[in-house]
Order: C-alpha cells, then sequence, then structure tokens
C-alpha cells in the first residue's frame, strides 16, 4: 500500500514522456514552444551552413537616435517542416545597433513570411537540431489540421 | 502606510493648502468640506500610477552578463514567460517579453501564451488606444519586436519614455519616437479612469539596442 502511494506520487511529480524519453521542465516548455511556433508561422524547417551579413539600416526618426541593423541570413535546408519544401532560404533579422545575432552549427527554426520575404518571427524561435525536436517537428508536421494564427506574423 | 493612504493625504494636504492660502473667503462648513474633497480627489488623479510601474523599475539596472552564463535575475524573468533559455545573451534570447511577464506576475496577472514573444502581449489584458503611464507598449516590425512599459511622454509629445528589460542588454528608461509603438494593452480588469500619460521628468537614455 505504501509502495504504490510512492509510486503514484513520483508519477505526478514526472513531465510527459515523449517517446520513452523523460523531459525536464524547461524542455517541455520549448517542445511546447516549436509547436506553437510551428503552427503559427509561416516556415519551419532543420537549416545548415547559416552565414550571417550584418549593416545598418538608414536612421528614418533621427530625433530618438535610433540606429538599427539588418541581419540578413542564408542558409541550407535539410528538412522543411512547415512551408514550401526548399533546399536554401534567406531571411532577416532586425534589431538595434549591437545586437549579437549567432547560431548553432544546425538548428530548427520558424519564420514569417510577408511580401515574399521570410523574416525573424521572435524570441523562442530558434531549437536545437536534436532528435527528440526533429521527431517532435515530424509528428506536428504530420498532425492536421494545422489552425495557424493569422495575426502571429502580423 | 499604505500607496493609496500615502497618495490621499498627500491630495489631502494640496488642498488643505490651497483652501489655507488661494481661498480665505470660502465659507466654512459643508462648502469647504465639498472643495477639499473635489481638490483632493484631483490631487490624486494627477499622482495615479499604476503598482506595477513601482516594481518595475525597482528592476532597473539589472543587466546580462557577457558570455555563457546568465544572470540570476533575468532567469527568473525567464522563468515568467514559460522560456527555456540559459544564455540571457544575444539577440537570439531577447529577454523584454520575459521582464514584462515577471512584472506582471508579482500583481496576479497571468502572461499570455510564449509571452516571451514580444508580438504576444498584444494579446493580453485590454487594448487601449492611448497610452496612460503603465500600459504595456508593443513595437511590432517585421523581422523582430520590442515590449515595454511606458512611464510617461515628452513635453512636445513626440517621444516616449519607455521602461523595459533588454534595452542596451540592460533594464533601463528609453526614449523612442512614439511613432514606433503600434499596440498598448492594459491588464485584464484594469480600470483605465483618472490616469494619464504625465510628461516625464525622470532619468533616461536614447534607444540603442533592444531585439
Amino acid at each position: 500500500m505504501l509502495m504504490l502511494s510512492c509510486l503514484n506520487r513520483t508519477s505526478n511529480t514526472k513531465q510527459p514522456i515523449i517517446n520513452q524519453i523523460e523531459i525536464d521542465e524547461q524542455t517541455s516548455h520549448q517542445l511546447e514552444g516549436l509547436e506553437i511556433y510551428m503552427r503559427s508561422t509561416d516556415f519551419t524547417g532543420h537549416i545548415t551552413n547559416i552565414k550571417i551579413n550584418t549593416q545598418k539600416l538608414p536612421d528614418t526618426a533621427p530625433d530618438d537616435s535610433l540606429i538599427e541593423e539588418l541581419h540578413t541570413v542564408n542558409a541550407g535546408v535539410i528538412e522543411t517542416f512547415v512551408g514550401t519544401p526548399t533546399n536554401k532560404i534567406e531571411f532577416k533579422i532586425i534589431t538595434e545597433e549591437g545586437e549579437t545575432i549567432q547560431f548553432e552549427k544546425e538548428i530548427i527554426i520558424s519564420l514569417c513570411l510577408s511580401n515574399n520575404e521570410l523574416s525573424w518571427a521572435g524570441s523562442g524561435s530558434v531549437f536545437p537540431a536534436t532528435s527528440l525536436f526533429i521527431q517532435k517537428a515530424t509528428k506536428i508536421k504530420n498532425s492536421q489540421p494545422f489552425n495557424a494564427s493569422p495575426d502571429f506574423c502580423k | 502606510m499604505s500607496e493609496f493612504n500615502h497618495r490621499f493625504e498627500v491630495g489631502l494636504s494640496h488642498a488643505l493648502d490651497y483652501t489655507t492660502n488661494f481661498k480665505p473667503k470660502v465659507r466654512r462648513g459643508i462648502y469647504d468640506n465639498i472643495l477639499i474633497a473635489q481638490i483632493a480627489d484631483k490631487a490624486l488623479q494627477i499622482e495615479k500610477i499604476p503598482p506595477w510601474v513601482a516594481t518595475a523599475k525597482k528592476e532597473i539596472g539589472t543587466a546580462e552578463v557577457v558570455g555563457a552564463k546568465a544572470n540570476p535575475r533575468i532567469l527568473e524573468y525567464f522563468k515568467s514567460s514559460k522560456f527555456w533559455g540559459e544564455d540571457d545573451s544575444g539577440g537570439a534570447n531577447a529577454w523584454c517579453g520575459s521582464f514584462t511577464a515577471w512584472v506582471m506576475e508579482q500583481h496576479n496577472y497571468t502572461p499570455p501564451k510564449a509571452a516571451y514573444r514580444a508580438k504576444s502581449w498584444i494579446n493580453f489584458g485590454t487594448k487601449i488606444k492611448e497610452p496612460i503611464i503603465g500600459a504595456i507598449g508593443i513595437k511590432s516590425r517585421t523581422g523582430g519586436g520590442h515590449v515595454a512599459i511606458i512611464l510617461g511622454k515628452s513635453k512636445d509629445g513626440k517621444q516616449y519614455y519607455m521602461l523595459g528589460g533588454n534595452q542596451g542588454d540592460k533594464v533601463c528608461v528609453k526614449t523612442y519616437s512614439k511613432t514606433v509603438w503600434t499596440d498598448w494593452v492594459v491588464p485584464p480588469g484594469f480600470n483605465t479612469k483618472g490616469y494619464t500619460l504625465p510628461v516625464y521628468k525622470g532619468e533616461a537614455t536614447k534607444a540603442g539596442k533592444e531585439a
């Protein structure tokens, strides 16, 4: 009886299990984030060979000294999970001056599409290209229907 | 003393000064009481500030740690937004949304889903057309957004003073052109009556870095 109650308590504190792998709370949130981004953005892919070119943007509002930088990112696509399948992409990230943009060698990333241009979808839109996340992305890709939020990328 | 009591006493003191020094001929008695109540109410309105503004101000100076290590306080902000990041620096882990989530959580408001993303804050609470002190502003631009709490405006009204996280890699007050802010929200159920957007008189730096 005591053993049973201990077992129950232990099982209540565990996080959800994906393919028999026990995951921590942070990873659980990140997997949830992957699903939110995949279901809300226009492109999600497993990318590699990432090259970033940064340039200063013209100052459109000199009164507030706001200087922005445009980071143009080119990468090869290993697999497209959401969006038109492709083998290479280019996307834009705009930050204020001095923000460092760095990625791991291989990542899963979700992007927004506007005027035929892919762009940064926001904090938390980059995921590790591990088997856990690739499996999750594949599972989401194969699940239907997608209820994408039209406002998400506006 | 509670913040309300303090503000009430300040208001009452202004009212008493007013009746004593500027209206000596006003009849004493019920008329005085009405006048005092009206002026006290006016004084209270002038000083009305949502309570989360003080909470956010106390965080000014919280800054990123360069390199792989992170400021434990910023990791607390991450926790409030359910963000999984372990590194507080770099554009991919921009934490303005997480900071706003932490501030709101201190006042028992539940942050929106995916609060780590600046633009998610559009779905928080109630939208308002014109900002009041303490309103949450969202900067929706293609390729990167931002979210921060407004403290006031410039004398000419063309600039806003925004208190936010990840502004130059820290929590601080910065000036922005008013035109870059696309949406304003206040927490659910918050009554904006009597709140205004004052001219900001504190310290601030010009907008520089965020993401």
